[in-house]
C-alpha cells in the first residue's frame, strides 16, 4: 500500500517528469563514462524505461501520448474531424437534450423547501379518483387534521383579463402560505403575507412572474406598489418572482393572486364558500415529521366521513383522501403511467437510433482509416507493440472525437432548450446536474464503443505481423469484413425505421391539412363570460343581428364548439352500433353548414321549426358506419344521445359531408372521428358559445367591428375575435413541427447512410483494383464486374432494410395493442419507403462501381 | 525487476542502503562499493541498480542530489534518510534471522 508521502512523490515526479527524465539521462551517462567497459552498461533507453516503470505513471503517460498522437492525426484530416464531430454531436446532443427535458419534468426533485414532505391530496371513491375538493372542504381538512403542518391550495385559472382586457393570461390563485411554506422568496417586492394580505379588509394584491415582468412591463422596478386592473378590478403589484421559480407545477402562469380574493376578481363566483367542486383546484400539504403516507390517509378518513355527514350530496361515505408524494407529473393512473412510459421509451429509442446510425457511419469511416494505416500498425507490432497497445492507439482518436462531440452536444442542447423556452415562453432553466452528466457520459461511452472499440477490435484481431508480407490481402479481407456489413445494415435499417415514421407523420399532416370545411374567411367571436358575470338574455340575439348587419358579413351561426378550437368538445364514445368511432357532437344553428361550407349530401340542414330535442344531422362516415348507406333521412338514431333527451331517439334530417373538426394528435390513439350535429337550443346559446361568421372577402376586416358590436351591447363583457385559419395554424403547428423534425432526421440519417455506403463501396473497389483488373483483363464483361461490386454491398443494405421493416411493423402492432397508434403501415407507405431507400442505396453503390470498371487495366496491373 | 545472478534475491535494496549508510554515493560508486566490499563476490548490474534506486527514491528511503566527484564530474549522489535507516535495520534483522535459520537447518542435516 502506498503511503501519502509516496503519492506526494509520485505526483511531484509526474509534474516535473521532463526534469526527472533529463536528470536520469545525465546520471546514467556519467555512470557509463566512468565504467571501464562502457558497452557493458546496456541499452540506456530500456533502462530509463524500466526506471520510469517504478513510478507507476506509465498508463497515464501512455494514454496522454496516445491522445497526443490522436490529436495530431485528427489535425491532419480536418475535414474528417469536423464532419465526424458534427455528426456525433448531433447524435449525442439529441439524446442529451431529450434527457434534460425528461430530467426537468420528472427526475429532478421539486424546487421547494423540503420537497420530500410535500404531498398532493387526491379524492378517491372506491371506483377511482374523482374531481377536486371544494374549497370549504379544504378549509375543513386544514383546520381539523392532525397530520399536516400546513395545507396549501392552488387554483389555476386558464385566464384572467389583464389591463383593458386585451390580454388573457393564465393565473394561479394560491393560499396565503404558498410561498412561505415552499421557501420561495420574491426577486423584488414581497410574497403574500398572512398578517397583511389575510385580513378581511386587505387590499387586493398580485405577484407577477419574472417572465411577464421583463417581457410585458420591460422589467420596470417601479411597477411594485402600482395598481393595475385584473378582470377589470384594481389590484396592487406587491412582488416579482425569481426567474427560475417553478413551484410545484411546470406551467405558463403569469401571475399569482391570493385564493381568498378569488371571489373579488370573479364577482359572483363564490369559490370560497361553494361546495360545488371547482375543477382546477389542487390541494397540497406538508406532512408533519415522522408521519407516513398511510398514517396520513387513515387519519384523514374520519374527516372525510364527517364531510359526508355534513354534505351528503357532495361526499359519499367510504370516500377518502389519498396523499401522493408531490411531483411535477401529478397523479397518474396505471394506464396514464403506462402510456407515458411507453411514449418516453419510444422517444428514447428513436433518439438512440439516430445516435446509433451516426455512430455506425463513423465506425465505418474509422474502420477504413484504420485499414489505410495497416502498414503503420504492422511496423508498430513488429517493434513490439502488443494488441492492446495498437487498440489503444486507434481508440485514442475515437475517444477524442467523442469528447469533442460531447462538449459540442452540451452547447447544442443548452442552446436548443433556451430557444424552446423562449418559444413556449416557459421558465425553463436547464441545470447540468449529475444525472445529465452521467447520461451524457453513458451516451459518449456508447459512441466510443461503436466508433472506437468495434473497428479497432476488428483490425487488431488480424494477424498484423503476418500482414507485413501480404498487406494487400489483408486490406481486402478487412474491407469485406463482417463488421462492415453489419454497420451498413444498421445504417440502412435505422434510416428505414426513421423514414417509416416520418412517412406516417407526413401522412397525418396531409390528412390534417385537408379539413372537410373551408377555413378561409371565417372569423370567430369567442364570448367567454367571466364566472359570475350575468349576460343579458337578449345579448345573443342582438349580437347576431348587429354582426349580420355588417357589410362584410355573408353568414352568421352560433355553435357550441368551434372546429379546431382548443375548447372542450362533447364526444360520445359508447354507441355500440359504431364501435371504435368517437362521435364529436356540436350544437349548431342552421346557417352553420353554410358558414363552414360543409355540404349537406342528403336531406336538408336544420330549419327553424326543428325541435332541438328530437332532430339531428349526422356525417357521411357515421351514416356509413351505422347504416351502411347514406339514405338515412327520416330514420331514428339507434339510441338517445344524452340523459337530457329523456329516452327520445332523434330523427335524422340530413347527412353532412365529413368535416374532420378534430386535429389528429401524433402519436394518436387510432381513433376515428365522426360528426353529429343537433340544433342549438336557446338554453345552450346562453352558455359558452362561439359565433362563427363568414366574410364576403376578408375576415380580417370583421374582427374589429365584431368586437365593437359586442362592446356596444355589453361593455362589461370581454370577447375575443380571431380567425379560424389562425386557430387551425396554431393547432397544426405542433404536428407540422413534428413532421418536419421527423422528416429532416430521416433525411439526414438516410444521407449519412448513403455517404457511408458510398465510402465503403469506393474503398472496397480501390483495394480490389488488382482483382477487378484481372477479371477485366481475362475478358469479364464490365457490367458483370460492376454487378459483382454492387451485389457485395447491396446484400447488407437489403438485409438491414427488410429487418427494419419487419421490426417496424411488429413494433407498430405492439404499440397499437398498448394503446399508441402510429397509423397503419399500409402498402403505399411501405412501397414509397422501400423504393426511396433502394433508389438512394443503389445510387450510392452504382457510382463507385461504374468508376471501378473504368480503370486502366494495364496501368493498374503494372503498379500493383 | 530482473534479479542478478550475482546477488541473493531480495537483497539489493538492503545492500544499497548499507553501502550508502556511511556516506552519500553516486550510482557507479554504489555498484563498485558492493563489488569491492563483498570481496568481489557480488556484482550489481546497471539494469537492476537504477530501477532499485528509483524505488528507494519513491519510498523516500534515500534522497538524491547533484555533487561534484573527486574526478571533477557532476554526479548524482544518493543519501540515506531517517526512514531509510529504519528500513535498513529492519531488513538487516530480517536477513540475519533468515540466514540464521538457513544455517541452523544446514548444520542439522
Amino acid at each position: 500500500m502506498s503511503s501519502i508521502g509516496e503519492w506526494g512523490r509520485r505526483v511531484r515526479r509526474l509534474m516535473s517528469r521532463r526534469k526527472f527524465e533529463r536528470e536520469l539521462q545525465r546520471e546514467m551517462e556519467a555512470h557509463r563514462d566512468m565504467m571501464r567497459e562502457p558497452r557493458r552498461f546496456g541499452n540506456m533507453l530500456r533502462l530509463r524505461e524500466e526506471s520510469r516503470d517504478v513510478w507507476g505513471w506509465n498508463r497515464v503517460e501512455d494514454a496522454y501520448r496516445d491522445l497526443k498522437i490522436a490529436a495530431r492525426t485528427l489535425r491532419q484530416s480536418p475535414g474528417f474531424t469536423i464532419g465526424a464531430t458534427l455528426v456525433l454531436s448531433v447524435g449525442i446532443g439529441l439524446n442529451v437534450t431529450l434527457f434534460q427535458i425528461y430530467n426537468m419534468a420528472v427526475l429532478q426533485p421539486l424546487d421547494v423547501r423540503d420537497p420530500g414532505s410535500i404531498v398532493e391530496l387526491h379524492r378517491f371513491r372506491p371506483r377511482g379518483p374523482i374531481g377536486a375538493l371544494p374549497y370549504p372542504a379544504i378549509e375543513y381538512v386544514r383546520d381539523n387534521n392532525k397530520v399536516f403542518s400546513a395545507v396549501l391550495v392552488s387554483a389555476r385559472q386558464r385566464y384572467v383579463l389583464w389591463g383593458n382586457g386585451e390580454e388573457r393570461l393564465a393565473a394561479h390563485f394560491v393560499s396565503m402560505n404558498w410561498f412561505d411554506e415552499l421557501g420561495i422568496r420574491a426577486a423584488a417586492g414581497r410574497v403574500f403575507q398572512e398578517l397583511i394580505d389575510g385580513r378581511l379588509d386587505a387590499a387586493p394584491v398580485v405577484i407577477l412572474s419574472h417572465y411577464f415582468w421583463t417581457n410585458h412591463l420591460s422589467g420596470d422596478p417601479n411597477v411594485i406598489g402600482s395598481t393595475i386592473r385584473i378582470n377589470d378590478r384594481p389590484a396592487t403589484i406587491v412582488g416579482i418572482l425569481a426567474p427560475d421559480y417553478r413551484g410545484l407545477e411546470l406551467d405558463d402562469a403569469r401571475m399569482w393572486l391570493p385564493i381568498e380574493q378569488i371571489d373579488y376578481f370573479f364577482p359572483g363566483l363564490k369559490f370560497t364558500t361553494a361546495w360545488e367542486g371547482a375543477t382546477l383546484v389542487k390541494t397540497f400539504a406538508r406532512l408533519k415529521p415522522g408521519v407516513s403516507l398511510t398514517a396520513a390517509r387513515e387519519s384523514l378518513r374520519p374527516l372525510v366521513n364527517e364531510l359526508a355527514l355534513q354534505q351528503p350530496e357532495r361526499f359519499l361515505a367510504g370516500e377518502w383522501l389519498e396523499p401522493y408524494p408531490a411531483s411535477r407529473m401529478g397523479y397518474e393512473d396505471p394506464r396514464q403511467r403506462r402510456e407515458r412510459l411507453l411514449g418516453v421509451s419510444g422517444i428514447a429509442f428513436l433518439s438512440l437510433l439516430v445516435l446509433t446510425i451516426a455512430c455506425a457511419n463513423l465506425s465505418n469511416m474509422v474502420l477504413s482509416r484504420s485499414i489505410t494505416r495497416l502498414r503503420e500498425l504492422n511496423i508498430r507490432v513488429a517493434i513490439g507493440a502488443g494488441r492492446w497497445r495498437v487498440m489503444r492507439l486507434l481508440m485514442g482518436e475515437s475517444a477524442l472525437l467523442a469528447g469533442l462531440a460531447t462538449i459540442a452536444a452540451f452547447a447544442m442542447s443548452s442552446a436548443t432548450l433556451k430557444l424552446a423556452a423562449e418559444w413556449i415562453q416557459a421558465p425553463i432553466h436547464p441545470a447540468t446536474d449529475w444525472r445529465t452528466i452521467i447520461a451524457a457520459l453513458s451516451v459518449a461511452g456508447f459512441a466510443i464503443f461503436v466508433i472506437g472499440f468495434l473497428p479497432t477490435w476488428s483490425v487488431s484481431r488480424r494477424d498484423l505481423v503476418g500482414a507485413i508480407k501480404d498487406g494487400q490481402h489483408l486490406s481486402e479481407s478487412a474491407a469485406r469484413s463482417r463488421l462492415r456489413s453489419l454497420l451498413t445494415a444498421v445504417q440502412v435499417g435505422g434510416s428505414c425505421i426513421l423514414l417509416l415514421l416520418a412517412a406516417l407523420t407526413a401522412r397525418d399532416v396531409q390528412h390534417a391539412l385537408r379539413p372537410g370545411f373551408d377555413l378561409k374567411n371565417v372569423a370567430i367571436l369567442d364570448v367567454a363570460p367571466l364566472a359570475g358575470h350575468k349576460i343579458d338574455p337578449t345579448y345573443w340575439e342582438r349580437l347576431r343581428r348587429a354582426i349580420a348587419a355588417l357589410p362584410e358579413t355573408e353568414a352568421v351561426a352560433f355553435a357550441t364548439s368551434t372546429p379546431m378550437g382548443a375548447g372542450v368538445r362533447s364526444v360520445i364514445t359508447n354507441v355500440p352500433e359504431s364501435p371504435g368511432l368517437v362521435i364529436v357532437t356540436n350544437s349548431v344553428e342552421p346557417q352553420f353548414f353554410n358558414v363552414m361550407r360543409i355540404p349537406i349530401v342528403v336531406g336538408r340542414t336544420f330549419e327553424g321549426a326543428d325541435d332541438p330535442q328530437t332532430t339531428m344531422i349526422i356525417s357521411r362516415r357515421l351514416a356509413q358506419k351505422i347504416y351502411g348507406t347514406l339514405n338515412v333521412v327520416g330514420r331514428q338514431f339507434p339510441r338517445p344521445l344524452w340523459k337530457s333527451d329523456k329516452g327520445i331517439r332523434r330523427t335524422i334530417v340530413g347527412v353532412a359531408e365529413d368535416a374532420n373538426p378534430v386535429l389528429l394528435e401524433f402519436p394518436h390513439s387510432g381513433t376515428e372521428y365522426a360528426e353529429l350535429y343537433t340544433p342549438i337550443s336557446s338554453a345552450q346559446r346562453t352558455m359558452n358559445t362561439d359565433l362563427l361568421v363568414r366574410a364576403r372577402s376578408d375576415a380580417n376586416a370583421l374582427l374589429g367591428p365584431m368586437r365593437d358590436a359586442s362592446r356596444a351591447i355589453d361593455k362589461q363583457l370581454f370577447v375575443q375575435a380571431r380567425l379560424l385559419s389562425a386557430d387551425f395554424a396554431r393547432q397544426i403547428r405542433q404536428l407540422g413541427n413534428l413532421s418536419v423534425i421527423a422528416l429532416s432526421l430521416a433525411g439526414v440519417t438516410l444521407l449519412l447512410a448513403c455517404v457511408g455506403i458510398f465510402g465503403v463501396m469506393s474503398y472496397g473497389a480501390r483495394v480490389r483494383r488488382k482483382e477487378l483488373s484481372i477479371r477485366l483483363a481475362v475478358g469479364a464483361a464490365p457490367w458483370r464486374v460492376a454487378a459483382l461490386l454492387i451485389k457485395d454491398s447491396s446484400r447488407p443494405a437489403a438485409a438491414g432494410m427488410l429487418l427494419a421493416i419487419a421490426l417496424g411493423v411488429a413494433a407498430a402492432r405492439l404499440l397499437e395493442s398498448a394503446g399508441i397508434y402510429l397509423g397503419s403501415i399500409d402498402a403505399s407507405v411501405l412501397i414509397s419507403v422501400i423504393s426511396l431507400i433502394s433508389l438512394t442505396c443503389l445510387t450510392a453503390t452504382a457510382l463507385p462501381a461504374i468508376r471501378a470498371i473504368r480503370i486502366d487495366i494495364a496501368e493498374t496491373l503494372r503498379n500493383e | 525487476m530482473p534479479i542478478d545472478a550475482g546477488l541473493p534475491p531480495g537483497t539489493l535494496v538492503m545492500l544499497i542502503l548499507r553501502v550508502i549508510s556511511s556516506q552519500p554515493l553516486h550510482g557507479y560508486a554504489i555498484a563498485q562499493r558492493i563489488h569491492v566490499l563483498s570481496g568481489e563476490q557480488l556484482s550489481v548490474e546497471e539494469g537492476s541498480l537504477y530501477p532499485a534506486l528509483q524505488k528507494l527514491l519513491l519510498k523516500g528511503w534515500v534522497k538524491a542530489e547533484w555533487a561534484t566527484s573527486e574526478t571533477g564530474r557532476e554526479v548524482r549522489e544518493y543519501r540515506i534518510t531517517a526512514s531509510g535507516r529504519k528500513q535498513l535495520e529492519q531488513e538487516l534483522s530480517e536477513y540475519q534471522r533468515m540466514a540464521k535459520g538457513i544455517e541452523t537447518l544446514l548444520g542439522n542435516i
